[in-house]
């Protein structure tokens, strides 16, 4: 029976604060949304059952009087309403199913000379969900700039760049390293963000 | 192609560099025995780096011993003891550095394609060595793989399609392969990942690094091809870093899945490389600083 205390990676004299951050922290670096789109998902989600069984039994020994939910760091956008016709339709309907295989197919269907701004931020969304961040961010861009007053483009484009909070955070916070070394970087990504695009839920 | 995946030493602590150079000393004696002398030419931190996840997959513990080489010739340093990994990546490391002196030949001009000649046939003894040796069938099953591979990434990028990723894929397959070859396949999964993601930002790296060469010599380079004749921007270099922190995010996914004990050494140069020396490779090669601080234009 593996030791629950040493599952979250705390003292067996750790506060409750001390072992609800610690439960929060792992939750988050393991989280099934951060997962999605890899092909390590279900080690992940072994990972999180591992998580919760030691954190319950930890409650259970401590006998604590506190009921506490999964805590989930997403927060979840309902919905937002953006609007499309006809083909576009189905190819976000394919997207949000993750069915990026007739999604690409239905994109690469439609002729050169019809390739919208609209198409080169569908394509951009299928081509993140894949891992293919370059070519990606490349037609994000394109779209932005055929059509710069496009809130969902610009918001899409903004909140993969403006997302400081993730990559390497923790880790500088932790060895105190002051300024970022690597020059005031002030782009990150998740790679899983690319859901809010289409209002389907969020972990940022 | 080699020589980006390093850490960033200022902030390692002294015992995590000690550690880190020692297997890479360890690396270098590797070679010697396994390949030869004139071997220790393809020697590179990527593979240490290798080395390290490796090990730290398969929970090996690397033991030291100190050692006197000709780069240390004064003193004794503390290096890595030859064990199945450093052999293995030894092995790796010349297969691969030979079929990329093969690709030189064919795309480079002028002296790059000369010296890539000359490499190319001081590290064939090397190789006839290692395809001769005990661990022969699985040299002859990597050489192979890695062959096949390279003329894929040959053809692909034969094709001047607008994309970087397709071919940076083809890269990431190859990485993938060595990275997790003959390890148990629940270990594999997740080295095979962290591999593939590496080979990727390998391969954009080094695009990114010779765009301005490559451009200005009519070579191949994807971004070329991605950008249809547009300048690659500043704007199109802060995506293109984005997407990198991207790559970097999945290696984080991964390496957060193998059971790293946290104070452990192997687990500091590794999280400093991931968050700090690879952020910093590419953060100067896309944003030089040059001497009098203006960026220089590609």
């Amino acid at each position: 029976m593996t030791d629950p205390y040493k599952v979250l990676d705390v003292d067996r004299n750790a506060t409750d604060d001390e072992i609800k951050k610690a439960y929060r922290d792992l939750v988050r670096k393991y989280h099934p949304d951060k997962y999605r789109d890899s092909d390590l998902a279900d080690l992940a989600t072994e990972k999180m059952k591992e998580i919760n069984v030691a954190y319950d039994e930890i409650q259970k020994m401590r006998a604590s009087s506190s009921s506490y939910t999964h805590s989930s760091s997403s927060s979840y956008n309902q919905g937002s309403s953006y609007s499309s016709s006809g083909i576009y339709a189905n190819i976000r309907r394919a997207i949000n199913s993750g069915d990026m295989v007739s999604a690409q197919a239905m994109l690469s269907a439609i002729s050169a000379s019809e390739r919208n701004a609209e198409w080169n931020f569908l394509m951009g969304c299928v081509l993140l969900r894949k891992g293919y961040f370059i070519d990606a961010l490349n037609y994000i861009d394109i779209a932005c700039k055929m059509d710069p007053n496009n809130e969902e483009y610009r918001n899409a484009k903004n909140q993969m760049n403006n997302n400081a909070s993730n990559f390497g955070k923790e880790y500088r916070t932790e060895t105190s390293v002051g300024c970022c070394p690597c020059g005031l970087c002030s782009s990150f990504i998740c790679a899983d963000c690319c859901c809010n695009c289409l209002g389907c839920g969020n972990r940022c | 192609m080699f020589g980006y995946i390093k850490t960033y030493t200022p902030e390692l602590k002294i015992r995590e560099n000690e550690y880190y150079k020692g297997v890479y000393c360890g690396l270098c004696h590797a070679l010697k025995k396994r390949c030869g002398f004139i071997s220790r030419l393809t020697l590179s931190y990527d593979f240490v780096f290798m080395v390290l996840v490796r090990s730290a997959a398969t929970d090996l513990d690397i033991g030291f011993k100190n050692s006197r080489c000709i780069a240390h010739p004064l003193s004794d340093s503390s290096v890595a003891e030859i064990n199945d990994e450093l052999d293995f990546a030894a092995i790796c490391e010349v297969l691969l550095y030979y079929y990329k002196c093969m690709d030189d030949i064919a795309d480079e001009k002028g002296k790059k394609r000369l010296r890539a000649k000359f490499i190319r046939l001081i590290l064939n003894g090397s190789r006839r060595r290692i395809l001769k040796s005990e661990r022969a069938s699985e040299a002859a099953e990597l050489d192979k793989y890695i062959s096949e591979t390279m003329k894929k990434l040959y053809n692909k990028e034969s094709e001047h399609a607008p994309s970087v990723d397709t071919t940076a894929e083809i890269f990431g397959e190859l990485t993938a392969y060595i990275f997790s070859y003959g390890l148990c396949e629940d270990k594999a999964r997740i080295v095979r990942n962290i591999g593939r993601h590496i080979g990727r930002w390998i391969y954009i790296v080094d695009a990114c690094d010779d765009y301005k060469q490559d451009k200005a010599s009519n070579s191949y380079n994807p971004f070329i091809y991605l950008y249809e004749g547009e300048d690659f921007d500043d704007e199109k270099k802060l995506s293109v870093k984005t997407a990198l922190l991207a790559e970097l995010c999945e290696i984080e996914k991964s390496l957060d899945l193998i059971d790293l004990e946290k104070s452990s050494d192997i687990c500091g140069v590794l999280k400093n490389i991931i968050y700090l020396g690879m952020p910093d490779v590419s953060e100067n090669i896309l944003f030089p600083k040059s001497k009098n601080n203006t960026q220089i234009n590609s």
